[in-house]
């Protein structure tokens, strides 16, 4: 095959992408977790992978429908949302007491100065591997039964408590995690499909009052949308954790495939997620491509191309929009939801205009309206942040460039936007058009093409009322 | 033959303006009717208003009966009204077949959970949509063009593109606004024969056409409008020496 072809083929991009993904990711168990690339660059990779997507999504709007969507961010950070706060909220501490000796319970002099009173419910403790168990609620039965012990002199008295749902529990030392609904796989999934769904319906009613809009109208409207997400986010503090945000911890965290981050099989558990990342990247790309060949995808390009043609061939123009609405917030929910556990920590800061803006200058620079641009544009600009957020480090310039232990050699923080606005500048300026731009033209038929064309039957041939 | 477009009292005024007014017209069900006049005469507005594009201030618009004044654009087409635009408006960024492709989209079914699934039927119906479109390239000699870039197309084969989109929805009625603008007297020639093609094969022609000898050779009935009135309304032979055409078209001599 030709390298022109090769360079325009969007499957060719994803293999291309998937196999340095493979290939830099962590290795499989047998070969011991670790990664070409180290911990760091996992970390990379996985924002690359889930930029991807993001950009895929993105692209739906922008790209094949031609609406200049400044808005994405509420996407991405309301997927992200409901699957933090899907896991935090639905979790319930563990119904099972421990057993635990009495002597390691640290009571305050506060807390042993309470008046016993028992039967005041069970006590909450938390293990601390430094500090053995803690006593964070419920101290009058702690006290009680301290008390009851001292007057009958037992030697080593045990007391029944209670968990909390922060408990951290000492490695190795395994307990039921509660009643978790999401905890597992498949529940994960099944909270990711959620994020999907809500996304989705949230593009098709922030959709509704933009129908009309096209060019810089619409544009504005969503970047201020997307500002009234921003702010609600940072005010629904029951939801979202307000300014705090979400923290997702060990407790929280799914397993995935059986492997547990809280129980010391981070690295598993790591190399699952980096899979699983990978694998919905493949889906998305296939999700997008389906539509992009299809009845619908060829609706979006006519509505791009000129509205008023595309309605004139029959076409439901605002129908077409929502759809395209709808799968975009798809893949915003599901890419912000995987993103919410490579972060762990999801706050308002996920639905920045900032955000936003730097998915459609993937785009722009991959080239606009093809799934390989998309990809091209978030591995090179999103690595050239990462790489830039090292240049800024003067650390990692000494280690890695083997300068003089008093070396204070980096980039300025501040240079790090600079440069990379840079970049995009000399792009608008040698190759408007993005890296890899849709291309419509191909050869042209062959004779005997044309012959076969020609003599075949189609029942959907039609001129008037006489038939081929 | 039986009336398959009923006009009655159009108008449209754009605010002081008085585009078109109390236009009333009939087109004939197999017929070619040409709509003339001069530039500014309101010719493409009432195309428009036909094709649901623009809204009409007044009047009635009936197709085999059924109103289509304050219809959406696409539920128009789908009743079977197809047409072209003046200014040519193709898409161009994509090939030349799927344009033709996106002009069947009425015909077709598969929504937004069949093209993800990707079934059997869903592949069969994309495998039949590809070949009709090439058929209908070929009806309008362009299927050896069938893969380049619609923006590649010379100007003639522009507007058979946009006559082949416009057939592909498989109209009773084609509007045809221009379709010779630009065109070298050969490529006129070719779509005259295209048109006739059209018209004996059994669908309606409507069209706006300032090509006097093209209009005069093939229209069965014309209808004149000058400055959103309509001035005359007849057979070829009649509108040729019409003295309020000539004088619309002419000026009137000091």
């Amino acid at each position: 095959m030709k390298l022109t072809t090769l360079l325009r083929s969007d499957w060719a991009w994803l293999a291309l992408f998937a196999l340095l993904f493979v290939l830099f990711g962590p290795l499989p168990p047998a070969m011991g977790l670790g990664s070409v690339v180290g911990d760091f660059g996992v970390q990379v990779l996985l924002t690359i992978m889930i930029y991807m997507i993001f950009g895929i999504g993105l692209n739906i709007v922008i790209g094949y429908t031609g609406l200049l969507d400044l808005g994405y961010a509420s996407f991405m950070a309301m997927g992200a949302i409901v699957v933090a706060a899907g896991l935090v909220l639905t979790q319930q501490p563990p119904t099972d007491p421990l057993t635990v000796p009495l002597g390691d319970l640290r009571l305050t002099q506060e807390q042993r100065a309470l008046e016993a009173n028992s039967g005041a419910g069970p006590i909450v403790v938390q293990y601390r591997p430094d500090w053995g168990y803690d006593v964070v609620g419920g101290v009058p039965a702690a006290v009680a039964a301290l008390q009851r012990a001292e007057e009958s002199g037992e030697a080593e008295p045990t007391v029944q408590v209670m968990p909390y749902a922060g408990l951290v529990l000492p490695v190795g030392q395994k307990i039921a995690k509660g009643t978790h609904p999401f905890g597992s796989t498949g529940g994960f999934l099944v909270l990711l499909l959620i994020a999907g769904l809500v996304c989705a319906a949230f593009g098709v009613l922030r959709g509704i009052p933009t129908l009309r809009l096209t060019g810089d109208y619409y544009a504005i409207v969503t970047l201020g949308i997307a500002e009234i997400v921003y702010i609600t986010i940072q005010n629904e503090g029951w939801l979202t954790g307000g300014a705090y945000g979400i923290k997702l911890d060990g407790e929280t965290i799914p397993q995935l495939f059986g492997a547990d981050p809280s129980v010391g099989q981070g690295k598993i558990w790591l190399f699952n997620f980096y899979y699983l990342v990978l694998a919905a990247l493949v889906l998305a790309f296939v999700f997008c491509k389906r539509l992009e060949q299809s009845r619908l995808g060829r609706s979006w390009a006519a509505i791009k191309a000129d509205e008023v043609a595309a309605m004139a061939s029959g076409i439901d123009v605002k129908q077409a929009k929502l759809l395209a609405f709808l799968a975009s917030g798809f893949l915003g929910g599901v890419g912000g939801g995987l993103y919410a556990l490579k972060l762990t920590t999801v706050t308002h800061a996920q639905a920045e205009v900032f955000e936003s803006i730097i998915v459609v200058c993937f785009l722009v620079f991959g080239g606009m309206g093809t799934i390989r641009g998309a990809l091209l544009g978030a591995a090179m600009l999103q690595g050239l942040a990462e790489f830039l957020r090292l240049l800024a480090d003067p650390y990692w310039v000494r280690e890695t460039f083997h300068l003089a232990a008093d070396s204070e050699l980096s980039i300025p923080n501040e240079a790090r936007m600079l440069i990379y606005g840079l970049m995009l500048v000399l792009l608008m300026r040698f190759r408007p058009q993005g890296l890899l731009p849709p291309r419509a033209g191909s050869d042209a038929p062959s004779d005997a093409e044309q012959a076969a064309w020609r003599a075949a039957d189609s029942p959907l041939f039609k001129v008037g009322s006489e038939t081929a | 033959m039986s009336t398959l477009l009923d006009v009655r009292g159009l108008g449209k005024s754009f605010g002081g303006l008085r585009a078109v007014n109390d236009f009333s017209f009939t087109v004939e069900g197999g017929s070619i009717t040409a709509l003339i006049g001069p530039n500014g005469a309101g010719k493409t507005t009432a195309f428009n208003m036909v094709t649901g594009v623009i809204e009409p201030t007044d009047g009635s618009i009936k197709l085999r009966g059924t109103e289509l004044r304050g219809q959406r654009v696409d539920l128009i087409c789908r009743q079977g009204v197809a047409r072209t635009f003046q200014n040519i408006r193709l898409f161009d960024h994509q090939s030349v077949l799927d344009n033709v492709t996106v002009g069947l989209h009425r015909r077709l079914r598969t929504g937004f959970l069949g093209a993800l699934l990707r079934g059997p039927g869903n592949r069969r119906e994309e495998r039949e949509a590809r070949l009709a479109s090439a058929k209908y390239l070929d009806f309008v000699g362009l299927l050896p063009r069938a893969n380049d870039e619609a923006a590649s197309l010379a100007y003639g084969e522009r507007r058979r593109l946009e006559i082949a989109r416009a057939l592909a929805s498989d109209p009773t009625l084609l509007l045809l606004d221009e379709p010779a603008a630009g065109m070298n007297p050969q490529e006129t020639v070719e779509l005259v024969d295209l048109i006739r093609k059209i018209r004996d094969a059994g669908i309606t022609v409507f069209l706006i056409e300032h090509d006097m000898k093209l209009v005069m050779e093939i229209s069965d009935l014309i209808y004149v409008l000058n400055q959103g009135e309509e001035i005359a309304r007849g057979l070829p032979e009649a509108i040729k020496n019409d003295d309020h055409v000539i004088k619309a078209y002419l000026g009137v001599p000091e």
